[in-house]
């Protein structure tokens, strides 16, 4: 590894850390935004010692935690207790860089390794923030988070170390036996029986961190109480970094046996995306209505890599890229939402259109619907080009017949919130609103990736 | 003999119905773990990391355990989720599936397979069988030392570094539920699973 990939890993968590004993409250906000900015520019600096999906996924991750920091400076998340050891304002930014720290350092790995650590990393470093508010179902949500993404994590381990078995069967050094480029140069040479059971172990354990049904249990609850910014980085970026390392398993898988995950990935994602799209249907709490849009996202991006074409994998990291930015920029407007009318219960958010942070909740909705010019518009598109151009037409049918019913479920939130007439309210923080319309116009200029030709 | 040791051990775990049972089987069954996980080589690296692994495992991790459920008055009662005979015919099952998953072609020629796997499913096996939480923290530490046995029986050579990053998440995932279980006292002090239902999943 070298210095500035180093510095650029370390930096979200070490300036968490250097801003905290600043004892101006003013001064302490604006050092933190300082270095989240210096964080972002490190990753910047650092992209030539990462591959270029590594670095695509890096800037997205470090782009969307610096605006989530700007967004809790802003609005810093209420408490319902007062008297959770870990709810206070410190813990909560040292453990979000954390949290930046550790997805950065799953994406940035060449091995399994590196992206397990980070990915385990990831859950210690927020169970806290999903608990933050220290009220009853948070710490529900905390809880079942925690044992459930503990339990898949260790599944990947066990698939890893099975990997780990076989790659040193083929010949390959011990220390290099969890890189995937020594893997994929070998694959000829590993165990086949061997390896695909490995490898079925490791895609279980991180889609049960990307929230595939039937792993998905934990994720709509954790989502939906974890404070809004927390929210938009566990929905938008989190997912993202496991479904990143499904990509690096499939790569693996391809060389090892051709398509070998295809059916599974179809039934993960097709289970996703259907039984997502209709829970959204039922949904009453707006951040628990985007936490199963999550899943749904999630699935589709499962069913683009089960298509099993150069095509379908692009869209498919297209898709979890667009995903990322525009579901956070969701999340936020949910977070100026609930400071703004002190509740998530869409029974309760009327005339929202009247207001900034409506209007940008709006938009947002419209991005994750598939509206141009949004990059989701975009990233769908060429996953329904990829199967037809693969003529694989059970990925098609559901991922259309899910997409359709997820639509209709947002259309149904948008005229719900949107109409009458808005109660008198708060003045929501600028700032605040300017992160989330920041992120909006990055999820619009997602499109253009498919169009910018690379060196 | 140190397998069945090992069995046994988890036998009593998927089974006890009181914490004190739960830690001791759990210590058993980890120290059982440890000694088929030995180090082979007089590597002074591997011995070190192998002290650490178990000093935290058999002594650090089960006296924190026990503190909270002195300090915070748990009750000892694991409140299993199935009658005896339901749970003696469950343990049996995951036994038995260890044994098979063992003896599948992918796995022929790995030392040790039967016994890793009858782990793996014993550890899931407790958290099944039983409603308190702490039988849920145990059975995630279970789990964490069957992780430790398949590293040093299914990859020797590769699992120092990965094994000790797993202790460690294991660790800290084990402090982080305990933090989590001080504060759900206050609202579920019996810390039964079924006062976890208002949020549904």
């Amino acid at each position: 590894m070298t210095l500035r990939l180093a510095v650029a890993l370390a930096l979200p968590c070490a300036g968490a850390l250097l801003a905290t004993p600043l004892r101006s409250r003013e001064l302490r906000n604006t050092v933190r935004i300082g270095l989240a900015l210096a964080a972002l520019g490190a990753t910047a600096f650092a992209l030539p010692d990462l591959d270029r999906l590594s670095g695509v996924f890096a800037i997205v991750v470090s782009a969307v935690s610096l605006l989530a920091t700007v967004f809790s400076t802003s609005i810093f998340p209420s408490r319902e207790r007062l008297d959770s050891g870990w709810s206070n304002r410190p813990t909560y930014f040292v453990l979000l860089g954390a949290f930046w720290s550790s997805m950065l350092f799953a994406v940035a790995s060449t091995t399994f390794t590196g992206i397990w650590i980070g990915i385990s990393a990831t859950t210690l470093a927020t169970t806290f923030l999903v608990g933050f508010s220290g009220g009853k179902s948070a710490l529900e949500a905390a809880w079942k988070y925690l044992i459930l993404c503990s339990f898949g994590i260790a599944i990947a381990l066990l698939g890893m170390l099975l990997l780990g078995r076989a790659g040193m069967a083929a010949g390959i050094a011990p220390g290099a036996a969890l890189s995937w480029q020594a893997l994929a140069a070998h694959a000829a040479l590993l165990p086949p029986e061997l390896a695909r059971a490995a490898l079925l172990l490791m895609v279980v354990g991180f889609a049960t961190k990307a929230g595939l049904v039937p792993m998905h249990s934990w994720l709509p609850d954790a989502h939906s109480k974890a404070p809004a910014s927390i929210s938009a980085l566990l929905s938008g970026l989190l997912v993202s970094c496991s479904l990143y390392a499904i990509v690096r398993v499939q790569g693996v898988a391809d060389a090892v046996i051709p398509r070998l995950f295809d059916g599974t990935l179809l039934a993960l994602g097709g289970a996703s995306v259907t039984i997502a799209a209709l829970l959204m249907l039922t949904q009453r709490d707006l951040k628990r209505f985007l936490s199963y849009s999550t899943i749904e996202h999630s699935g589709l991006v499962a069913i683009a890599l089960s298509i099993g074409t150069p095509l379908g994998s692009f869209a498919a990291i297209f898709h979890a890229l667009n995903h990322a930015v525009t579901k956070a920029a969701a999340f936020l407007a949910s977070g100026a939402v609930q400071y703004e009318r002190g509740t998530t219960n869409i029974g309760a958010l009327r005339g929202l259109f009247a207001s900034g942070s409506g209007k940008m909740l709006l938009a947002a909705i419209a991005g994750l619907a598939g509206f141009p010019p949004f990059g989701i518009f975009f990233s769908e598109f060429l996953i329904v080009i990829a199967a037809v151009e693969a003529r694989d037409w059970t990925a098609l049918a559901i991922a259309g017949v899910g997409t359709v019913i997820a639509f209709a479920a947002l259309a149904r939130l948008a005229i719900e919130t949107q109409s009458s007439t808005p109660p008198p309210r708060p003045v929501v923080p600028r700032l605040a609103l300017g992160t989330a319309a920041t992120l909006l116009v990055a999820a619009v200029a997602g499109a253009l990736v498919p169009f910018v030709r690379l060196p | 003999m140190v397998e069945a040791v090992l069995i046994a051990a988890a036998a009593a775990l998927m089974l006890g119905s009181h914490l004190r049972t739960a830690l001791l089987a759990y210590v058993v069954f980890t120290a059982a773990t440890l000694w088929l996980a030995v180090p082979h080589s007089h590597d002074p690296r591997a011995w070190t990391e192998f002290s650490l692994i178990a000093a935290i495992k058999v002594v650090v991790v089960p006296a924190a355990i026990a503190f909270i459920a002195h300090r915070y008055d748990v009750p000892e009662y694991l409140t299993p989720s199935f009658g005896a005979a339901w749970r003696v015919l469950l343990a049996a099952a995951a036994v038995v599936a260890g044994h098979e998953a063992g003896r599948m072609t992918a796995f022929s020629n790995l030392t040790l397979a039967s016994a890793v796997f009858t782990a793996v499913f014993s550890s899931v096996a407790t958290v099944a069988l039983h409603r308190n939480l702490l039988a849920h923290v145990i059975g995630l530490l279970a789990l964490g030392s069957s992780i430790t046995l398949a590293g040093a029986a299914f990859a020797p050579g590769l699992s120092g570094g990965v094994e000790l990053a797993d202790t460690f998440d294991l660790v800290i995932a084990t402090f982080v539920a305990l933090a989590i279980l001080r504060a759900l006292v206050a609202y579920d002090p019996s810390l039964d699973v079924r006062s976890l239902r208002s949020l549904r999943g």
